[in-house]
């Protein structure tokens, strides 16, 4: 099947409204900058738009293109969510399918829906997920097979509550200061029962809330030369490190007796 | 055994990050390559040559498996970098801090930060010469 694109059967408005709706789900999902801003010109491309240029920031969307000598623009402001690297896959496929004029834009529409609503793995796979990954850390850090249970333990414990909260919306500074308060609670009572390490058990789980996907993209950001997205993630990277610290640090000096 | 561990915890990561299929495998895959090559160049040099060699070889990584596999570099990058991520050092450097052992903290703090900024360096050179290849061979980076 081939779309012709020059026979225009849609509304520009429309058009302009779903090129920033397929750049509200890159950005939510943790794209780059650059992939955002590409990805939008190419849809408003692929149905005859001219002159197309799109500004991402990870909180705002402009896009501004000609149409048959009329201007269209379109601004969006992004809520940030969680990561979900497999929509970043799906909507870079279905813009390169557009951009061969393989999709109607009703068709196109509908195959963005598709992918907005999608759901991330299960419940129960998550918790696996957290699990391997505590386990893997607790060896990598030098630890014991008993560590690497106990740490899976309390990875297990901590997805379990973000997704549990993850619905409340909690700002993400008190959200990240709340688990690794969880996370320090539990690998103290552990060390102290004789279990295990209190460090490993520690590191190898705070290793589940640190902000990897933020720092990455402010380096690839601010390398690309998106300085305004490079630093919006470096600061969002920063104070959730900081965050994970403080929450750490509050249960120790609690512990201790030193508040 | 310790060294390919990084393969399941990149494996969590790419759980947690929802990567599907056969990349959710090549990501993980590509986290026990940098696990690899951190704990092998440690062995030789310095823990910041090692950092930065890791994430140099990473992203690379993921620069050849998003062309081959044509899916965005981020999908192979997230996951296999996060386990080089100091998490140990900034554990440590809080816990001096509680000790009121502030020589230590200051110590491990720094070196914390200079490991951190070994991995940016890393990735902050890959990405810029994937950038100067593309605009060499005037390659769009979004239609690998």
């Amino acid at each position: 099947m081939c779309y012709n694109p020059v026979v225009k059967d849609f509304d520009p408005n429309s058009l302009a409204r779903l090129a920033t709706k397929a750049g509200i789900i890159l950005m939510r999902s943790g794209a780059e900058t650059y992939r955002v801003e590409e990805t939008m010109n190419y849809i408003l491309k692929a149905y005859g738009a001219k002159v197309t240029d799109s500004y991402a920031t990870p909180t705002l969307l402009i896009t501004s293109f000609t149409l048959d000598e009329q201007l269209y623009h379109n601004i969006k402001r992004v809520k940030m969510a969680d990561v979900d690297l497999d929509k970043i896959v799906k909507v870079n496929d279905l813009s390169r399918l557009a951009y061969r004029h393989q999709l109607s834009l009703k068709d196109f529409e509908k195959e963005l829906n598709k992918i907005e609503s999608e759901k991330p793995y299960p419940f129960y796979i998550e918790i696996l997920g957290a699990l391997v990954c505590a386990f893997g850390f607790a060896f990598f850090f030098g630890g014991t097979l008993n560590d690497a249970l106990l740490s899976s333990l309390v990875a297990m414990v901590i997805e379990a509550l973000a997704i549990y909260i993850r619905p409340l919306a909690f700002p993400h500074f008190f959200k990240y200061v709340f688990l690794s308060m969880i996370i320090t609670l539990m690998a103290i009572a552990f060390a102290n029962l004789g279990l295990g390490r209190q460090d490993i058990i520690i590191i190898s789980s705070l290793m589940l809330l640190v902000p990897g996907l933020a720092i990455t993209n402010a380096i690839r950001d601010t390398v690309s030369g998106d300085l305004v997205a490079g630093l919006v993630r470096a600061s969002e990277a920063l104070i959730n490190a900081a965050a994970i610290a403080l929450g750490s640090l509050l249960v120790m000096l609690i512990l201790r007796g030193g508040l | 055994m310790s060294v390919g561990m990084t393969f399941f915890a990149a494996l969590g990561f790419g759980i947690i990050f929802n990567i599907r299929g056969r990349n959710l495998f090549f990501a993980a895959l590509n986290g026990m390559i940098g696990g690899i090559v951190f704990s092998f160049v440690r062995m030789l040099g310095g823990v910041y040559l090692a950092q930065f060699v890791a994430a140099l070889m990473i992203t690379l990584l993921a620069i050849v498996l998003a062309r081959v596999l044509k899916a965005p570099v981020t999908t192979y990058l997230i996951a296999a970098l996060i386990p080089l991520v100091p998490g140990g050092g900034m554990y440590y450097t809080m816990f001096y801090i509680v000790n009121n052992n502030l020589d230590l903290a200051l110590a491990t703090g720094l070196d914390t930060i200079g490991q951190a900024l070994s991995i940016v360096m890393g990735i902050t050179f890959m990405s810029g010469l994937e950038l100067a290849f593309n605009a060499y061979f005037k390659r769009s980076r979004h239609h690998i």
